[in-house]
């Protein structure tokens, strides 16, 4: 029984102390503004982000790491460890999983296991703190793999966004195109499904938002199932600290985390992003 | 009893498939002569009264069908006036009366003649249907009427009575319990009123019963001036009773689908002085050779309707006699093609209204492709209609994700039919009708019955306003089943509040309140909530009404006849009042309505 690792990208929106902690490498995205680029992450943090999205002129934009980079970090690894799980945002959001394909193919490893999470942000956040809980825990690599497609079956997510506008200029609106264009002032609630962005439905009114977001996780999660949660906040820490404590307050929550919306993330859903992901607790985790 | 006043005429023992049509079609121009006095019988003074204009246009639906069929049976155009009935049935009294029209023709299936006792079950058939259709069963409506009207044809039956005994005494024990209505349903009362349906219903019956009798009781004051949008031709002409009108049809029974004799359908009205209707009929049939010759009308004006293969022939014959009005020929093998076509210009305006600019520019239509790309388009799997008018709520629905918006709603209630159409047009596999009007909640449900949707599978939202319909829109979700969607579409529209303020067409009074006619008049859900003069006053106090802690979210659509400052004007204050809600205003451009409020 040897050493596994676990690499992800900078989309899943994990802490940098919670990865550091849970041994927990992070590939970073690249994030543009006109001709500076900065590695998500390592030289722009969240809040330097919205700060220079506030000013900036023109849109940023974001791209994928290249193979290069998956295979510098995918050697380093091999050397230690026996098995790497290398779990990335969905496909049809980002070439990044390609990079990360390609870099594993290159290097012809068995060892490389790369999986497309279907998700992005806290919902990919959700599987790798999964996958890292269950290699914490001694599991084998089946077992591991079983704790990762148990919590990629089973999440719930929803999101919200001030506009629909950035995720539209991005290309990465998914099956939410429906709700683009309404002459009524409406907030968006949204979810992933099938590795994009999908809606769920409109409410009229930001102060409607959250009580409508509540009622729709009653209705998904059955009474007293454990789960473990996450809240994303956008540059507005105060409201995510609220939502955290609230939905702790009324479900029965293992473990859970506050996280910020990243860089790359923010550059496709723009501020005023709020969302909330949870997964019951995997039977191979009790 | 019934009859005996009668004793002269000779007895009617059997009806066929003519004699049905003759006295339909005496019973369609009887309503269309009365329609707008059923109009006026309308509970609430709002301005849309419309029972009246709804069943007429029902059963002349009804009577075109059936002056297509060319047999003599009795069930067979019985069977064409269900069928026409539930194509055109508009309003909630549309909709009963096409019920009411299936059952009869139900009890009649496979007949050629029927008696007394037939037509008496027929009628007791026809209530019995209009029972069921209707979900929950109100006493002292067309219901109860229609009900008496079938026990009084029982009971003449059973002493033996012809058809026209039947008939009168069903009709006598229908007035005698209309004249009740009023007893049973306290809002009639208190309206001072008898049921608009039920009296359209028994206006329809004496025109029937007129034409059976023979007598010329039924004198036309004048032909129509208006023929409403989308009434058939056939209506038109039925206008005087067919009890005077010269009916010619050929004696084989011929299949019209197969083959068309007489292809042109030829119609117009001759006006001038001291028109003689006979000799304008004996000089048509003289000139041209046709078949279902109908023409009628008075000294002013005559209605010319046949089928032929010379209209222009038709035109000369009659410009001798005076001056021709609104001709119109038909190729009778065109009308398939023609449902068609309908069918596909609609699919095309909403393609083009697609356009999310909802500015009609340039792009949109030629970005989506026409209508006969529509129709190639492969379905999408989840479709929606909405029944609205105003421009504004046209752009609005379209860009909340409505497929197809059928005009409609307060001032006209749209058609099985044009809901059926509106489906198709649709283009997708499950279609989702809100049909934003208490009064098209049944005739949207009935869409699905029309053969030619058979293919769809369509949904109801029971919307009842147009704010309920937005609020329904808000929770569709393209990637869920139709039915996922209708259950959270019908919740989230249940938690809408709705406002409408618009004025008063009479004199009335109403839950204690005295209205006169020209006043303004706010209802919240339905219920008279303010009346007053000033439009500000009269929203303010309904917004009171309505207004409760919870609320968070209000909306004011501002109809066509009001500014878009008075509206700014009117929710800057009401902003003010309640300074915890998030207002928003918007254009709905609906007619006779001048504000529509949702508070949510």
């Amino acid at each position: 029984m040897g050493r596994i690792a676990l690499v992800t990208d900078s989309t899943s929106d994990i802490r940098k102390s919670v990865a550091q902690d849970k041994g927990i490498i992070i590939i970073p995205l690249t994030v543009h503004f006109g001709d500076e680029s900065y590695l998500d992450g390592v030289e722009i943090d969240s809040k330097e982000f919205f700060r220079k999205l506030r000013a900036a002129s023109v849109m940023p934009k974001t791209s994928q790491p290249s193979p290069a980079d998956f295979i510098r970090v995918y050697e380093s690894l091999l050397t230690d460890y026996d098995h790497i799980f290398s779990i990335h945002i969905s496909t049809k959001m980002s070439g990044t999983l390609q990079s990360a394909s390609i870099a594993a193919n290159t290097i012809g490893s068995s060892k490389i296991e790369v999986i497309d999470s279907e998700n992005v942000s806290l919902g990919l956040g959700l599987i790798v703190m999964a996958a890292a809980e269950a290699i914490d825990k001694g599991l084998s690599v089946e077992d591991i793999r079983k704790v990762v497609e148990h919590a990629k079956a089973n999440y719930g997510l929803y999101f919200t966004l001030d506009t629909l506008e950035y995720l539209q200029k991005n290309g990465r609106i998914g099956k939410a195109t429906a709700f683009i264009g309404s002459l009524l002032s409406v907030k968006p609630i949204l979810t992933v499904r099938n590795g994009e962005i999908d809606a769920v439905e409109r409410v009229r009114g930001a102060s409607r938002v959250y009580p409508r977001i509540l009622e729709l996780m009653h209705e998904a999660i059955p009474e007293g199932q454990e789960i473990d949660l996450i809240v994303l906040h956008a540059d507005d820490e105060p409201r995510g600290e609220q939502w955290l404590a609230d939905v702790k307050s009324r479900f029965n929550v293992r473990n859970s985390w506050l996280v910020e919306c990243g860089p790359i993330v923010g550059t496709h859903a723009g501020p005023g992003t709020m969302s909330v992901a949870w997964r019951p607790v995997s039977e191979l985790l009790k | 009893m019934a009859g005996e006043e009668r004793s002269q005429q000779a007895r009617v023992e059997v009806m066929d498939g003519s004699g049905l049509k003759t006295a339909f079609a005496s019973g369609v121009a009887w309503l269309g002569n009365n329609k707008s006095l059923v109009d006026s019988l309308n509970v609430f003074p709002v301005p849309d009264g419309d029972t009246g204009t709804n069943m007429y246009l029902t059963v002349s639906s009804a009577l075109k069908e059936a002056q297509k069929s060319n047999s003599n049976d009795i069930g067979v155009v019985a069977d064409a006036i269900s069928l026409g009935a539930l194509m055109g049935a508009r309003g909630n009294s549309g909709v009963i009366f096409s019920q009411l029209m299936r059952g009869f023709a139900k009890r009649l299936q496979g007949m050629k003649t029927a008696g007394p006792t037939d037509i008496a079950a027929a009628f007791v058939e026809a209530a019995n249907m209009a029972y069921k259709a209707v979900i929950k069963p109100v006493e002292g409506t067309i219901l109860t009427v229609a009900r008496m009207t079938a026990r009084g044809c029982v009971q003449a039956g059973r002493q033996h009575a012809d058809v026209v005994g039947v008939l009168e005494e069903g009709l006598r024990q229908g007035q005698i319990t209309l004249e009740r209505t009023p007893e049973m349903l306290p809002t009639l009362k208190e309206a001072g009123v008898v049921d608009a349906g039920g009296k359209g219903f028994l206006i329809f019956l004496e025109g029937f019963v007129g034409a059976l009798k023979g007598e010329p009781a039924f004198e036309p004051g004048e032909l129509p001036q208006e023929r409403p949008a989308g009434v058939a031709a056939a209506a038109a002409a039925s206008s005087a009773p067919a009890a005077r009108a010269s009916v010619a049809v050929t004696p084989e029974a011929r299949s019209a689908r197969e083959h068309i004799e007489f292809k042109y359908c030829t119609e117009f009205i001759v006006k001038g002085a001291h028109l003689d209707p006979d000799a304008i009929k004996a000089a048509v049939l003289g000139a041209v050779e046709g078949d279902s010759a109908l023409i009628v009308g008075n000294s002013q004006a005559v209605k010319v309707h046949i089928h032929t293969n010379s209209p222009g022939k038709v035109l000369e014959t009659c410009l001798v006699y005076g001056s021709l009005h609104e001709i119109d020929i038909n190729n009778m093998e065109d009308q398939h093609e023609e449902f068609e076509a309908k069918a596909g210009s609609a699919a095309e305006a909403g393609v083009v209204g697609g356009d999310p600019a909802g500015d009609g520019s340039g792009s949109s239509g030629a970005g989506q492709g026409t209508a006969a790309e529509a129709q190639e388009r492969p379905r999408k799997p989840l479709g929606v209609v909405a029944v609205a008018a105003g421009d504004g709520f046209d752009e609005i629905l379209r860009s909340l994700g409505v497929d197809v918006v059928v005009t409609g709603g307060q001032t006209m209630n749209p058609s099985i039919q044009d809901i059926a159409e509106a489906a198709k047009a649709a283009n997708a596999d499950n279609v989702i009708v809100l049909p934003n009007n208490s009064n098209v909640l049944l005739t949207a449900g009935k869409a699905s019955e029309v053969p030619d949707t058979s293919d769809i599978r369509i949904g109801v939202v029971p919307t009842k306003t147009v704010p309920q319909g937005v609020a329904a829109l808000l929770a569709l979700n393209p990637s869920l089943s139709m039915e996922e969607n209708i259950e959270r579409m019908t919740e989230v529209a249940g938690k809408v509040k709705t406002g409408e303020v618009t004025y008063a067409v009479r004199d009335s009074s109403f839950n204690g309140w005295v209205i006169k006619e020209g006043d303004t008049i706010g209802l919240f859900d339905g219920d008279l909530r303010a009346v007053g003069e000033s439009r500000h006053q009269v929203v303010e106090e309904l917004m009171a009404a309505m207004y409760s802690e919870n609320d968070e979210v209000a909306t004011v659509f501002y109809g066509a006849d009001v500014t878009e400052e008075e509206a700014n004007d009117i929710v800057a204050r009401l902003q003010e009042a309640y300074p915890n809600l998030e207002f928003e205003v918007c254009y709905g451009g609906q007619p006779l309505y001048y504000y529509l409020i949702s508070l949510e």
